[in-house]
């Protein structure tokens, strides 16, 4: 076959470089809500600042292969790490910018950055994004492709924002206010950054009903995603989504996980709470709880979402507090969010 | 009025559709639709049924391919991607297919194929030697609908679409266009019009309203995935500026049809089409600069096409011509397809491929009880036993027909009526019954009924909540249940928990699937009864001594409808 024209974006990036042979080892964003500070392997340190990456990971996943057992399920492809695209790259433009209309601060770019050139602003709670160039990351002579992210392996330290900041307290209201916001994509990535792998349903597709599945430790998960509609319905698609899988898949019920993901937590009146006690008392299935507030705390803070504790965010009608197991997995305690992110709203 | 395949609105997964299939399937000479079904359906995207991969193409294989989905939906991609030029058909047959340099493209453009895309959309144009397009209209339809918006002052609705550039003869004739502006207009005068202009559209084409309208989802999407317009709601479309960008350039093109290159010598066809191809890809983002060119043959064929010197080309080699013409011109192998025939022979299916659910779908066993008769004494449901045996008598006592005019009475139900109705049809049927009272919230049922110390809690659905029983429906029923047994309600056993809607879920529910999953894992039987069938039973019960047996009620599993027989 008559082998195809370059297109001018493949492996665009590059026009910056560090110093020679000199890596990114961590990326610290100390207290959080302020830029990162890059730490390199000969122990220099300067302020992140865009590395131009030909295959920026802010923006886009790499594709993984679903495992064995879900390798035809029908995953939805689409690789946009933020779920607004409020962070693009205009074929004109040196670096990717941030849509400050369209960003809802859940800082995912900003974990993802290896180069920490991306920050949750203090004063907006928003991503904002640093390609000035500085006595490390320096404008290179020839601009010229980057090879893959430099120090996509670098780690993280300290805390890109916690629940006190805008960036939580006025997520509610920016989910509400964006357009062609995508929970599902937003509660995927999450767990993605939260250590697991995770995969929602290709949209459009009307014949798999379960919006994410997520695998991870040994264990195997689905998850049901909800914002603003009916709250009760969650549990019922839970229970839809282990019959499915367990009498059409194979996937003994009792070794999922299911989890739902949901921006606030019910409030006490809400028959939420005890139709998860009646299930586990009446099936022995425990539905799990989270909220995308208390997931994005955990991803600013770089910390797994821990559910092989078969109590863990096992919330309920005697037990609505996921306070006690995110202060487990932070190592501290929690303050104040926004109303219903760790417990029922009043 | 030129039709276009509607597998769907979604572009960037037509797109995906079309990669997934050429990184499969690209290498090969030829490949049949089946093919591409196993290539879509492997990258997860295509199901069927509530399944995927080959368990999907063994679902959704029938023998009569017509009423094969996943194969359909391929067929309908398949139409699109010829038309946007990134599939041909073979010598051999017009199911058979190669991909084209230009499809190859599309593959390498990754997350940047819009700008092909768009390029793709204006390259269409009939008649065109790649597709077999019926009917007599010159046309180029994008660079039509952009140039009818952009005379309309940048809005355009759906049917004015329809009724406008979509059906118009021939677009390169300036009077012929500004007639048509024109009758658009007038038609903008009053709504009426515009519905009147086309329903004779539909007569005189012998097609459905709103097939018509069908044959519009693909240009209503592609003109907002390309950026040429924004949904301004309502069916209708804004131009944007970068539309307007584009009706600039359409106007300062040189527009060749294939009646233009038909006239032409073949080197000068060939020079054009590479001239065109090259420009085309270089609008797309595609490095051409280092490309050789035989500047002075282009120049030659510009000449004798009089296109003004410095104006782009309209024109798409592979949109236009023969598959023969361009394989040749830009070296690509031709083969006759037979290969794919053997190749991509359809699989065949473990048992035959359809597999019904018939097994939940049942029609109720009655027997000989006069418990309906003895309920009906009961002066409560007087009214009802009274209407009921008027419907009964009025059909000469066919019960099932009798039952289906009494359900399509109360189609315009709410729960105020309908809860009430449903109780009252059960206790007819002689089976105690009684609904909850509108605003008790603890009460989490919305009727149920008392059998020999057993509880069956029935969901009910009214007409106004949902036509159809409903995957919905059963999830409450399954929770239902739970409620019932954890708060002390009832034994942890295998009595039902009941749905009871107004119609039967439809055949592409996964109503019953849903169902057998449920009992198979959790061990809870769920059973459905419509309206009609719920009054089958009472008109049975009151008025012919025949009745579903109490056990039969309290293991009631799956779709039970009394018209399923």
């Amino acid at each position: 076959m008559l082998r195809p024209l370059k297109h001018r974006n493949a492996g665009r990036g590059g026009g910056k470089q560090l110093p020679a042979g000199a890596a990114i080892r961590v990326v610290d964003f100390g207290e959080g809500l302020q830029p990162a500070t890059a730490v390199l392997t000969n122990g220099s340190r300067a302020p992140g600042s865009c590395l131009r990456c030909a295959e920026p990971p802010c923006m886009t996943y790499a594709s993984a292969a679903l495992p064995d057992a879900f390798a035809h399920f029908p995953a939805s492809p689409n690789p946009n790490v933020c779920p607004t695209d409020a962070i693009s790259w205009p074929d004109e433009a040196a670096a990717p910018s941030v849509a400050e209309d369209q960003c809802i601060g859940c800082g995912l770019c900003a974990v993802r950055c290896p180069a920490g050139a991306i920050h949750i602003s203090a004063e907006t709670g928003l991503a904002s994004l640093n390609d000035e160039p500085n006595a490390l990351f320096r404008l290179a002579p020839v601009p010229a492709p980057s090879p893959a992210p430099l120090g996509f392996s670098s780690s993280m330290a300290g805390r890109v924002a916690d629940e006190g900041s805008v960036a939580l307290t006025a997520l509610p209201d920016r989910i509400a206010a964006v357009v062609g916001f995508d929970k599902e994509v937003l509660a995927r990535n999450l767990l993605r950054q939260a250590g697991w792998h995770c995969w929602t349903r290709r949209p459009g597709d009307t014949n798999v009903r379960l919006d994410a599945l997520f695998t991870g430790y040994g264990m195997v998960g689905v998850a049901e995603v909800e914002t603003r509609g009916d709250i009760l319905e969650v549990p019922r698609r839970l229970l839809d989504d282990l019959a499915v899988l367990e009498s059409r898949y194979q996937l003994a019920h009792r070794d999922l996980l299911p989890l739902a993901v949901l921006l606030e937590l019910p409030n006490n009146r809400s028959e939420y709470w005890r139709v998860i006690t009646d299930v586990h008392r009446v099936l022995d299935v425990r539905l799990r709880t989270v909220t995308l507030g208390a997931l994005c705390v955990l991803v600013w803070a770089g910390r797994p979402l821990p559910l092989a504790n078969s109590e863990a965010f096992h919330a309920r009608d005697e037990a609505r507090d996921l306070a006690p197991w995110l202060e487990a997995a932070l190592g501290r305690s929690v303050g104040n969010g926004y109303a219903g992110w760790l417990r029922p709203a009043k | 009025m030129l039709r276009f395949a509607n597998p769907g609105s979604d572009i960037p997964n037509m797109v995906r559709v079309f990669v997934a299939c050429a990184e499969a399937l690209g290498q090969r000479s030829a490949v049949s639709l089946d093919d591409l079904v196993k290539a879509a359906v492997r990258a997860g995207l295509a199901t069927s049924s509530g399944y995927s991969g080959e368990a999907a193409i063994e679902r959704s294989y029938n023998p009569d391919r017509s009423r094969d989905a996943v194969y359909n939906l391929l067929k309908m991609y398949s139409e699109l991607f010829r038309m946007l030029g990134w599939l041909h058909p073979t010598a051999s047959s017009a199911l058979t297919f190669r991909f084209t340099y230009f499809g190859a493209h599309v593959v390498e453009a990754g997350p940047d194929w819009r700008a092909l895309f768009e390029e793709a959309l204006l390259g269409i144009a009939h008649p065109s030697a790649v597709l077999g397009v019926q009917g007599r209209q010159a046309i180029r339809p994008f660079a039509a609908i952009l140039r009818t918006m952009h005379a309309l002052g940048g809005d355009l609705l759906r049917d004015e679409m329809i009724v406008g550039p979509l059906t118009l003869a021939d677009d390169r004739d300036d009077a012929v266009l500004s007639r048509m502006i024109g009758r658009l207009q007038k038609l903008r005068q009053s709504r009426l019009n515009l519905s009147k202009a086309l329903a004779e559209l539909g007569t005189a084409r012998r097609v459905q309203v709103n097939t018509l309208k069908n044959y519009t989802r693909f240009p209503l999407a592609a003109v907002v995935i390309a950026g040429w317009a924004t949904d301004a709601g309502g069916g209708k479309r804004r131009l944007t500026p970068k539309g307007e960008k584009v009706v600039a350039r359409i106007q300062a093109s040189t527009d060749l049809r294939l009646s233009d290159l038909e006239k032409l010598a073949s080197p000068h066809r060939a020079a054009l089409a590479r001239a065109a191809f090259l420009e085309l890809l270089a609008r797309a983002g595609f490095e051409t600069a280092s490309v050789c060119r035989d500047l002075n043959a282009e120049a030659a064929a510009l000449s004798a096409v009089q296109a003004r010197p410095g104006s782009p080309l309209l024109f798409s080699p592979y949109q236009t011509l023969p598959s023969a013409e361009t394989a040749e011109i830009f070296g690509e192998e031709q083969h006759d397809g037979t290969a794919a025939v053997r190749d991509g022979a359809a699989s065949t299916p473990l048992d035959g491929g359809v597999r019904g659910r018939s097994v939940l779908r049942a029609t109720p066993k009655l027997t000989h009880s006069s418990a309906g008769r003895d309920a009906g004494a009961s002066t409560s449901d007087a009214a009802l036993v009274a209407e009921l045996k008027s419907s009964f008598d009025s059909t000469g006592g066919n019960t099932l027909a009798a039952a289906a005019a009494f359900a399509q009475r109360r189609e315009t139900d709410q729960q105020q009526q309908f809860y009430p109705l449903v109780a009252a049809l059960f206790r007819c049927s002689g089976f105690p019954c009684e609904h909850s009272r509108a605003g008790v919230n603890y009460e989490r049922w919305d009727a149920r009924i008392t059998l020999g110390g057993r509880i069956v809690n029935v969901e009910i659905k009214s007409p106004t909540e949902e036509q159809h029983v409903s995957l919905k429906a059963v999830r409450q029923a399954l929770e239902n249940r739970i409620v019932l047994v954890s708060r002390g309600n009832a034994a942890r056993d295998d009595t039902t928990s009941l749905v009871a809607g107004y119609k039967p879920p439809n055949r592409r529910a996964e109503v019953s699937g849903l169902i057998e999953d449920i009992h198979k894992v959790f061990g809870v039987r769920i059973g459905v009864l419509d309206l009609t069938t719920l009054t089958f039973l009472a008109m049975k019960a009151l008025f012919e001594d025949a009745s579903l047996a109490p056990e039969d009620l309290l293991s009631l599993l799956g779709i039970h409808d009394a018209a399923a027989s």
